[in-house]
């Protein structure tokens, strides 16, 4: 593939990618409302709010929250970019958890209590993700041998069948990521958590709005790297299919689920997690998938 | 971690009226807790002094939005005391409807900002949408959604006619289907619920009765307080039994709660088929003389009112001692050693009605 | 009640121990004020009979102290923390303390994690009053009253400098319309607006602080009255250079020889006078200026004409050239000036203005037995201020009314005037009935002096050469600019509006010298001193103010005392009469701090709220 294809998919991805997810936004409030038997707001409306968020007078709480904000959005574009340009997996996910440190960090660095518990739990919840998500790619790496993202559009065969454990424990990291019931904890994604808004209380204005688009990014890397699990042959299309199905499962278990403590979520994904993926690491090694 | 304090309120996403909570927190943990009051006072004892004593149920129904009635119908049973004067029965089983509609509605109300508590937003919702069927049916009897208005000195406004009745009975039964439906199943079995609610807030027996704990908080302790046992208003008549729990956590007095409402809908039920014929309201001579105590059970528990008049149209002295009032003291033993993610499950446990507490 | 338990202090905490041991449950307690004592009942629940409760009453002295039961029932913490802050009764030992913060009425000290954001908040807009507008000057009256009202008397001082140059003249001798157009007369009594301008003034003190740079142009004044000393106060803070001619040998003009000192003490207007003089005005006494041209070549380039209206009407009645008959004005303007004038014992005042009363109260208090004030229309058409006419009669001036001279002549050494009744007939053009005489109701009054008191006009010299109006002698002068009919020359005051009041002379010379300052290549702004006050924050302060109202009628201060203020308006504090004859001391005393604030707390606000 040349090289100025790549370039220009990076481009049209950092363009693309936040509207994706603001739109997904949109509809994940709409359908979260309909479950709940409400109308809900226009599928537009986190368009709106941002632009709102945008026109508000600008205040910050401390100058190093902003850098720490900017350092945020800046690197979570990075990690988009490097993604698009079919990079190491491994550097994506790495960039990614700088970009997500530096946010809990911006959280720390404000001395309001809310923000400082907020950005603590951020960093545990982030203990509690991480492993499984750089554990995840392990699997892909050794059915592949590479880490490269353009290895697994070149194979020539699905990842899923094989390595569907792991898929399993990532679908645990895009609930964290997309702050939903049950592990809304450091930030809920609306305000009636008894952080109130936890990690971005003292965020206002542009400075949040900025915030909710890497937040929009993020989540469609996230996704993106759900799709890498079918991204090859007749059957591309399954790979979009793969990753909106896993966002609405999300949805559905928000829905019937409460809020629960961030030393459970330590728990349960540590357990859960490694397990699934400990056994596809198993199971590849013993040639049964 | 060092020690931090957490001002929780007084203005807070999860509570829905002003109380300030100082939380000491070690890490996460909760080692301190002083709970601060004052901020809504409206001095409506004071304004019992200064106003005709008929028109102070107007004013003792506007202390708490949610229960309402209830405190009306207390404050007229000190004044008949006061009065001598005889309510007839009719309007005695009117009161016990509306005093169990404004009970019922009121727990759903705290069921669903429980549930919302704790993040779990289509059970919140679901609650609601119950709730406006007993909305729904306060409209259609009283004439208002919440403050009912309907008790004065001597009796009642209104009358619920066999029609009405009728109707009345069929959407309480439309209601218990749609909690038996919907609300019970996930109160009683999910698991995340139980898993934020089991075992949180622990308040043993001895604890509730040595910090005046009432109404469901104590009852989901094992005591047995329920001013509705006194037979007040008509429930000698009607018959009832206090829900009780023993476990005292956050799970027992949500349960205690969500059994209550399926009690209200059978106390409804019995009021509405047990009423007898007749007037539902007398006059009122005189003016109220001497001391008098008036206590009913509220939604939160056990409401108290001492009156003293002198003769005159106005009263000398109204003190209403409302059941949050009692509670607050319980949060001082059951938040400390608690995680701060389960101070909002813990704090509603009690259903704080500050409007109330502070008067 | 029944099952009570009436207790002494000594045995309240015995008979709580016993329900205690009994297990009963503690539901409140209930505190009664009884005036002396407080009341406290506590309400508990016993054990083994939930109806009735069981109550131990306890009555104490306001000094004493109860001690808590909280050791006993913790629960009891929280309604005692209540009783303590709302009914100031005194417990000891409760076991969770707040100390009376229970309720969040003020600042909780320890609430360190919670700042404040940085708001300023803004002032309501101000609504147009009536008393204002009503005001010739254009005090800002609602704001004055208002921050007596809060006690800061040197900003409401500010405040009425910035309008009006003499406070101190003006709270004493005006006729305030505001008070007129008071809207609380309408249910109450008018405030004591001016009262309070006099209190504004004695017992604050104000800096003059602004002034602007020196221009170097310089402008004359012809006549040291109000308007003319406003005029120059201005002008000189405006930069101008002012010298004042006045032709008699002291400044003043009316307010020297028309005020008698008991209304207006000259002490007090020596330092209005000074004030001006401070700003480097210069007065030039015994002075007449003879013509504008030479002051136009004296190197002045404007010159303002507040010559003022001294001249006495004629009675137009036979034998008025009779010596026992005075000009009021030249009356009053020898007794100013301290030259002995010789009344006789029955005086008779013809006239109904402040002129005619000032004159007969002077006549009183240089010895004449007998004065009479003879006015050919009734009580309620008088000119003259309704207090003062009160003052009037009280100190025992007689008042003639319907009754017009006819004829003078002398008769057996003494002076008679023959008079005729008169009777109120259609209205003129005045809007007051015309008085018709009645034929053949003549009557004879013999007396030892007549005062003429029935009106002054301007008397402007010719050589001014500036348009004379055909009516009423008064200089003809624009609306707006005040400019007279020669370039350069303006003219402000008595002289151009005829007798009027110091406050709408003084009004009309703030506008003249706006007008003079723009003549003379100014901007036209009058340098005001900015008040650094705080400002009402909200429109609520009526509600406020009604429950300060109810709570000064029932409140109870140091402990027993029961103080019941009657917002009522404030009475001023006048010299008894019998005091007052004989001598020219003030007669007008002041009021006093605690009636000052008081009268400024009862206005009703109309700035702030409808």
């Amino acid at each position: 593939m040349s090289t100025g294809w790549l370039i220009g998919s990076a481009v049209i991805a950092v363009i693309v990618a936040p509207l994706i997810g603001g739109l997904l936004r949109g509809i994940d409030r709409k359908l979260t409302a309909h479950m709940q038997g409400r109308i809900g707001p226009p599928i537009m409306q986190p368009f709106y709010d941002v632009i709102k968020l945008f026109g508000k007078e600008r205040c910050v709480a401390g100058k190093a929250q902003l850098v720490f904000g900017y350092a945020y959005l800046t690197l979570i574009v990075t990690a988009v970019v490097f993604f698009a340009l079919r990079q190491d997996l491994l550097v994506v996910l790495f960039i990614l958890f700088l970009g997500c440190i530096f946010l809990a960090i911006g959280a720390l660095s404000v001395k309001s209590p809310y923000s400082q518990l907020g950005g603590h739990r951020e960093l545990l919840q982030f203990l509690a993700y991480e492993p499984i998500l750089l554990l995840a790619v392990v699997p892909i790496a050794l059915k592949l041998q590479s880490f490269r993202i353009a290895t697994i559009f070149e194979s020539g065969q699905p990842l899923l069948p094989h390595l569907w454990l792991s898929f399993i424990a990532l679908l645990i990291v895009l609930a964290i990521v997309m702050r939903k019931s049950p592990f809304d904890i450091s930030s809920s994604e609306h305000a009636h958590q008894e952080l109130v808004r936890g990690l971005v209380t003292e965020y206002a204005g542009p400075y949040l709005a900025l915030i909710e688009i890497a937040h929009w990014y993020e989540m469609v890397l996230l996704l993106s790297i759900l799709g890498l699990f079918w991204v090859v042959g007749s059957l591309w299309w399954l790979s979009i299919i793969i990753a909106l199905g896993s966002w609405f499962i999300i949805l559905i278990v928000d829905n019937i689920s409460a809020r629960l403590t961030w030393s459970w979520m330590l728990r349960f994904t540590w357990v859960a997690g490694i397990s699934l993926i400990g056994s596809n690491i198993l199971f590849i090694n013993l040639g049964w998938m | 971690m060092a020690r931090t304090v957490i001002p929780f309120g007084p203005q807070h996403p999860v509570l829905p009226e002003p109380i300030q909570l100082k939380l000491e927190l070690e890490d996460e943990t909760v080692v301190g807790v002083m709970p601060i009051i004052g901020y809504i006072h409206r001095g409506i004892e004071k304004a019992a002094e200064l106003n005709d004593f008929r028109q102070n149920v107007f004013i003792c129904e506007r202390i708490c939005g949610i229960c309402s009635f209830i405190h009306a119908l207390t404050y007229c049973e000190g004044a008949e005391a006061m009065t001598s004067v005889e309510v007839p029965p009719r309007a005695r089983f009117l009161r016990v409807f509306w005093s169990e509609l404004s009970r019922t509605h009121s727990h759903l109300l705290w069921l669903g900002l429980l549930a919302d508590s704790m993040g779990f937003e289509s059970l919140f919702m679901q609650i609601w949408r119950a709730r406006e069927m007993i909305l729904d049916i306060s409209e259609m009897t009283a004439g208002h959604r919440i403050i009912q208005s309907t008790c004065i000195i001597g009796g009642v406004r209104r009358d619920i006619d066999k029609e009405m009745a009728k109707e009345v009975d069929k959407r309480l039964l439309a209601f218990k289907e749609m909690l038996d439906s919907t609300i019970a199943p996930v109160l009683l079995r999910d698991p995340t619920i139980k898993r934020r609610a089991v075992g949180k807030g622990m308040l043993s027996k001895e604890q509730a009765e040595l910090l005046g704990a009432v109404g469901p908080t104590s009852r989901g302790s094992g005591v047995a307080i329920d001013i509705r046992q006194t037979g007040y208003a008509a429930y000698k008549e009607v018959g009832f039994e206090p829900v009780v729990e023993t476990a005292g956590d956050s799970y027992a007095r949500t349960l205690v709660r969500a059994r209550e409402v399926y009690q209200c809908v059978e106390l409804m039920r019995k009021a509405l088929s047990m009423m007898p014929e007749g007037e539902i309201l007398v006059r009122v001579d005189g003016y109220p003389e001497g001391e008098a105590m008036s206590r009913t059970e509220q939604p939160r528990g056990e409401l108290i009112y001492y009156f003293r008049g002198n003769g005159t149209n106005n009263l000398e002295r109204l003190k209403i001692r409302t059941p949050t009032f009692a509670n607050i003291p319980t949060l001082l033993v059951m938040l400390p050693g608690c995680e701060m993610a389960d101070v909002p499950v813990i704090t509603l446990s009690i259903d704080p009605c500050i409007a109330c507490t502070e008067r | 009640m029944e099952n009570e338990i009436l207790v002494e202090k000594a045995d309240f905490i015995p008979a709580v121990q016993k329900m205690l041991a009994e297990k009963a449950r503690f539901g409140t307690t209930s505190c009664v004020d009884l005036g002396d004592k407080f009341e406290l009942i506590y309400h508990f629940e016993p054990q083994e009979s939930p109806e009735p409760l069981t109550h131990i009453r306890v009555k104490i002295a306001k000094e004493e102290t109860l001690p808590s039961i909280s050791s006993m029932y913790l629960c009891a913490a929280l309604i005692e923390n209540e009783i303590q802050e709302n009914f100031n009764v005194q417990i000891s030992g409760i076991a969770l303390d707040y100390q009376k913060r229970f309720l969040r009425s003020k600042e909780s000290p320890e609430s360190a994690l919670l700042k404040p954001v940085p708001y300023a908040p803004k002032p309501p807009a101000r609504l147009p009053v009536r008393c204002g507008e009503a005001c010739p000057a254009g005090i800002d009256i609602p704001r004055y009253v208002r921050l007596i009202g809060e006690g800061k008397f040197a900003e409401s001082l500010a405040t009425i400098k910035q309008s009006m140059p003499f406070p101190g003249i003006l709270g004493r001798v005006c006729f305030a319309p505001c008070e007129d157009n008071c809207r609380q007369a309408k249910q109450e009594e008018p405030i004591a607006i001016r009262m309070l301008k006099r209190f504004a003034y004695d017992h604050a003190s104000y800096g003059e602080k602004a002034t602007a740079k020196q221009t170097g142009k310089r402008v004359a004044i012809i006549g040291s009255g109000p308007a003319g000393l406003a005029a120059a106060y201005y002008l000189a803070k405006m930069g101008h250079g002012v010298t004042i001619f006045e032709s008699l040998p002291q400044a003043g003009g009316m307010m020297r020889v028309g005020i008698p000192s008991y209304r207006l003490p000259r002490k007090i207007l020596d330092d209005e006078i000074n004030m001006v003089k401070n700003l480097g005005v210069e007065i030039k006494t015994n002075t007449k200026v003879e013509s504008l041209d030479t002051l136009f070549k004296d190197g002045y380039q404007a010159v303002l004409v507040a010559t003022g209206a001294h001249q006495g009407m004629k009675l137009g009645v036979e034998g008025e050239e009779h010596p026992k008959v005075m000009e009021c004005i030249d009356f009053l303007r020898d007794v100013a000036f301290g030259k002995m004038v010789k009344l006789g014992d029955r005086v008779m005042v013809i006239g109904g203005g402040n002129a005619a009363i000032d004159s007969a109260r002077t006549a009183l208090r240089l010895g004449s037995k007998e004065v009479t004030i003879l006015y050919r229309r009734t009580r309620a058409e008088m000119p003259a201020d309704a207090e003062e006419v009160e003052e009037a009669i009280k100190e025992g001036v007689k008042i003639e009314f319907l009754a017009a001279p006819k004829k003078i002549f002398s008769e057996n050494g003494a002076v008679t005037l023959e008079n005729i009744r008169m009777k109120l007939g259609a209205p003129d053009a005045s809007g007051r009935p015309r008085p018709e005489p009645i034929e053949g109701s003549e009557f004879k009054v013999g007396v030892d002096s007549i005062i003429a008191a029935i009106g002054q006009t301007p008397a402007v010299p010719e050589q001014f050469n500036i348009e004379i109006g055909r009516f009423g002698n008064v200089i003809v002068a624009e609306g707006d600019t005040f400019a007279t009919s020669k370039e350069g020359s303006f003219a402000a005051g008595d002289a151009v509006t005829g007798p009027a009041s110091v406050v709408e002379a003084v009004g009309a010379a703030k506008k003249a010298a706006i007008s003079i300052d723009k003549y003379l290549g100014g901007k036209g702004v009058l340098p005001v001193e900015e008040i650094k006050v705080k400002e009402p924050t909200s429109r609520h302060t009526f509600l406020e103010r009604w429950q300060e109202k109810r709570e000064v009628e029932v409140s109870i201060v140091d402990g027993s005392v029961t103080v019941s203020v009657e917002k009522k308006r404030a009475e001023m504090p006048c010299l008894p009469l019998e005091e007052r004859l004989g001598k020219f001391d003030e007669v007008e005393l002041g009021l006093t701090e605690e009636m000052a604030i008081a009268e400024g707390q009862r206005c009703w606000r109309c700035d702030l709220e409808q």
